[in-house]
């Protein structure tokens, strides 16, 4: 290649580099921040806005998904790492295969795998029905499942909407064991609920499970085979969820969420917050039978094992339309409502690591890594024009490239900037002075050898190349493995290291190279500035 | 023998202005790099054992960590303190940057299975006792143990996975020696800083894992550049005494080893001074890294190739020295 074909090459990747960064630059510095607001809206809001806005925001998330996002680190937000709770799954497989335990063991481990992947897609439903933008969700080493929600500061919905199963279940309430234990002047709750389980009169106990899930109290013999007990809960004035008491229902599911085509929340005419639901017509159909065969009776809304409330029956329910009350909180109506509709986790996850970073820690962390980066590359530019002269402003000329390139590469596989990352831009910059400190100690020594100084830029840079792949390929291999094998803070870490040596290997071996041809031939100096 | 290539000029070396002349005997002094090194490790070992094993971070204990900023005047560390141990909670408490700043960070022990209730109760206490308003929490984070685990063991297995694939390599560019002595430099390096983390009492958590990783790529750049000048001389002269070689090698390389290491260790103190909190510690083991990575592959990487080819190499000969004299 002569030295135009090199230049335009040059020219070319510059190009290159530029279209990569243009989503970026665009996103950070030209789109206003009330148009990144409309990303934020959920797709029942979205649904109801003009088809402009809706062409709006298509566009806007194309420039987001080619531009380089902040990590959570600095842009704040909230990191969730969720593993199915096994002893739940085993619980479950356990009922279901009637207590054989090896047939439990030998498919548990399908199981479990494809109770990941089923959690995965209903988690990634319940934050498009929860409107959180942007959010990752994704599995992770070891079979876990890792959620990264950027923006937001208050996770405690959040959470509940990621590792609460939303099971939903209507059983009767068997009202005949609830009136005999009336009669044995069992004190109750308004409503016709049991309101302590601990005092109970002899054949009617509530199986206490023990800390290692065994049932240390059997079920009183006067409980029916097909009846069972669960508790019964309301919020308190905090909205914490609290225990009042307790329901025998019968064990029968009636009907469960999966019958359920839609949920709304919504308030009643005292404006206490309720929850319309719609069925599929299976749905309605069965509805409609229960409904008319216990009028009279309780209806137990069950929600993950815990009664929610039980309405009287009063007449046949057709059409398959419901509303479900209890003493909810607003919250509470929206969360179950797009519980509803995202469906129920096969089993419960459990919350196995949480990382919260506030948005001023965010803001903290940008202007303090920069600030370090920026007076860390200041230093050795310094050093370097100081140390070698014109040629250390040849090397940070090259430095100038190797950055524009390190972040194109980053910005062209939407990578995200984590502080982590930031650390190691510095060090690339730190390092990238390396490749040319072995060609200018070498052309040093060549001159030394007083073979004129063409020759020794010429020497200079062909034994110094053969060094700087050497070194430089054991340095990637360390960030590839970073990459690969690393997970979150290293992984983004290993890919600017690796994005920093190739950008660095080209600027100092090829644009150094040229700059210093050039010099050479247009100026044909006697000594060199080095 | 020899004169084409043993002008005077060549056993000079350059530093800025000052000519340091000949070859500067740096495997004379192997056996008391030797010792160094290893009284670090001993040391670093010993506190090991008296500490009870490294200061893991949240990361690979488990544990729940929270940074917070309290804006009420005058509030001690003390106080804080107090309203843990009167919850009956263990909790560390520390402030983070200036007093002034009236910012704690507070590290609770959890217990395996512990779930994100945690956090929730843990934030209460500080918006119970100060109210709402006056309590920013700056971050959280919160590891289950058994997560801790998990992560450790994957850690573990980068740092196997790096040095294979680094040895490899060596292996297929050098020979075996020199990937001997590539992995004792690094490991050398990696022991070195994680003495220095115990020295230090820095808790190790992944950001400390990605300054050992990087350390070891460093550090064995650094060496493979005394090797490849070290594979130069001895193709151009096969007859001259190996550890004259070496030592002439490491002289001339000598130069670009400072000026490199100045260069990254100048960022490194960027990031300690400037790059705010998170990213102390990982700065602060850098630099020890960097300058235990230039140590080892000055007094560690060219004599362990030269202690490990004399005892095993068959091929080995002691050659007469030609110009030490």
């Amino acid at each position: 290649m002569n030295k135009l074909g090199k230049f335009i090459f040059i020219l070319i990747t510059v190009g290159v580099s530029i279209y990569f960064l243009m989503p970026t630059i665009q996103w950070y510095f030209f789109i206003p921040e009330k148009d990144k607001q409309i990303l934020n809206l959920s797709q029942d809001q979205l649904d109801v806005q003009s088809s402009e806005i809706k062409k709006k925001v298509v566009e806007l998330k194309k420039v987001r998904k080619r531009s380089l996002s902040l990590g959570l680190d600095l842009q704040g937000g909230v990191n969730i790492t969720l593993q199915i709770s096994e002893s739940e799954l085993s619980n479950q497989l356990l009922q279901k295969y009637e207590f054989d335990q090896n047939k439990v063991d030998s498919i548990f481990k399908e199981e479990y795998a494809s109770a990941v992947d089923r959690a995965l897609e209903v988690l990634r439903n319940r934050m498009d029905q929860f409107g959180v933008s942007e959010p990752s969700i994704r599995k992770t080493f070891d079979n876990r499942i890792s959620v990264e929600l950027p923006g937001l500061d208050n996770p405690q919905l959040i959470k509940e909407a990621l590792a609460k199963v939303g099971k939903l279940e209507f059983h009767i309430v068997d009202e005949k064991t609830m009136k005999s234990l009336q009669e044995l002047n069992v004190p109750m709750g308004s409503g016709g609920y049991v309101l302590s389980g601990s005092e109970l009169p002899a054949g009617y106990e509530i199986p206490m499970m023990g800390t290692n899930g065994e049932t240390i109290r059997a079920k009183g013999e006067k409980i029916p085979d097909t009846s069972e007990w669960v508790s019964y809960w309301e919020n308190d004035d905090f909205g914490m969820p609290k225990m009042k008491g307790w329901y025998v229902l019968e064990k029968k599911i009636e009907l469960d969420g999966t019958m359920v085509k839609n949920g709304r929340s919504d308030s009643d005419q005292y404006g206490k917050p309720k929850i319309d639901f719609e069925m599929t017509s299976e749905g309605a159909d069965i509805f409609a039978e229960v409904t008319a065969q216990n009028i009279n009776k309780r209806l137990a809304i069950v929600l993950d094992n815990k009664v929610k409330s039980a309405p009287n029956i009063r007449s046949e329910i057709s059409g398959g339309r419901g509303e479900i009350t209890g003493d909810f909180s607003l919250e509470e109506t929206v969360f179950l409502a797009n519980v509803l509709k995202a469906g129920a986790l096969p089993v419960k996850l459990d919350i196995v690591q949480e990382r919260v970073i506030g948005p001023t820690l965010g803001r903290d962390s940008i202007l303090q890594s920069s600030r370090a980066l920026l007076y860390g590359v200041l230093a050795v530019v310094l050093f370097m024009i100081i140390y070698y002269k014109i040629s250390g402003g040849i090397a940070i000329i090259g430095l100038g490239f190797n950055l524009l390139y390190l972040v194109a590469l980053l910005a062209g596989v939407s990578a995200t900037l984590t502080l982590s990352g930031i650390a190691g831009i510095a060090l690339t910059i730190g390092m990238a002075v390396d490749a040319n400190v072995i060609i200018y100690e070498r052309i040093r020594e060549e001159m030394r050898r007083s073979r004129g100084i063409k020759h020794a830029i010429h020497s200079g840079f062909e034994h110094a190349s053969a060094t700087i792949w050497d070194s430089n390929i054991t340095t990637l291999i360390a960030a590839v493995a970073l990459y690969f094998f690393g997970e979150g803070t290293i992984k983004g870490f290993g890919l600017t290291l690796t994005f920093g040596i190739i950008a660095n290997m080209f600027s100092s071996l090829f644009i150094s190279r040229l700059i210093f041809d050039w010099w050479m031939d247009t100026f044909n100096p006697h000594k060199i500035s080095i | 023998m020899n004169q084409v290539n043993k002008s005077p000029a060549q056993d000079e070396m350059h530093i800025g202005g000052i000519v340091i002349e000949k070859v500067i005997p740096f495997l004379k002094t192997k056996w008391l790099a030797f010792v160094l090194s290893g009284s670090i490790i001993v040391g670093g070992a010993i506190g090991f054992v008296k500490n009870g094993g490294f200061d893991l971070g949240i990361d690979f204990k488990g544990g729940l960590k929270i940074e917070t900023k309290i804006s009420q005047p005058n509030i001690t560390i003390n106080e804080i303190r107090k309203i843990f141990s009167d919850a009956k909670t263990e909790a560390d408490v520390n402030t983070v940057g200036n007093a002034s700043d009236q910012q704690f960070l507070i590290t609770v022990a959890v217990t395996e299975g512990t779930t994100a209730a945690e956090t929730t109760k843990v934030n209460n206490l500080l918006f119970n006792s100060f109210g709402k308003a006056k309590v920013e929490i700056k971050s959280s984070e919160l590891v289950e143990p058994k997560m801790g685990k998990s992560f450790a063991g994957r850690a573990l297995y980068l740092l196997v996975i790096v040095s294979a694939l680094i040895v490899l390599y060596i292996i297929i560019r050098f020979d075996f020696y020199y990937s001997v002595g590539a992995l004792v430099a690094t490991l050398h390096d990696l022991f070195i800083m994680l003495a220095f983390s115990v020295f230090f009492r820095i808790p190790i958590d992944i950001t400390i894992i990605a300054a050992l990783l990087t350390i070891m790529g460093y550090s064995i750049n650094d060496t493979i550049v005394v090797y490849d000048r070290i594979r130069e001389l001895v193709g151009l002269n096969k007859d001259e005494d190996l550890e004259y070689v070496m030592n002439k090698s490491i002289t001339q390389t000598l130069s670009r080893t400072i000026i490199t290491v100045l260069t990254v260790v100048f960022v490194a103190t960027a990031i300690y001074v400037w790059g705010g909190s998170v990213l102390k510690n990982f700065a602060l083991l850098l630099i020890v890294g960097l300058i235990s990575g230039t140590y080892s592959s000055i007094f560690m990487s060219a004599p362990v190739v030269y202690i490990t080819k004399k005892a095993f190499d068959k091929n080995f000969k002691e050659k007469k020295k030609v110009a030490t004299a």
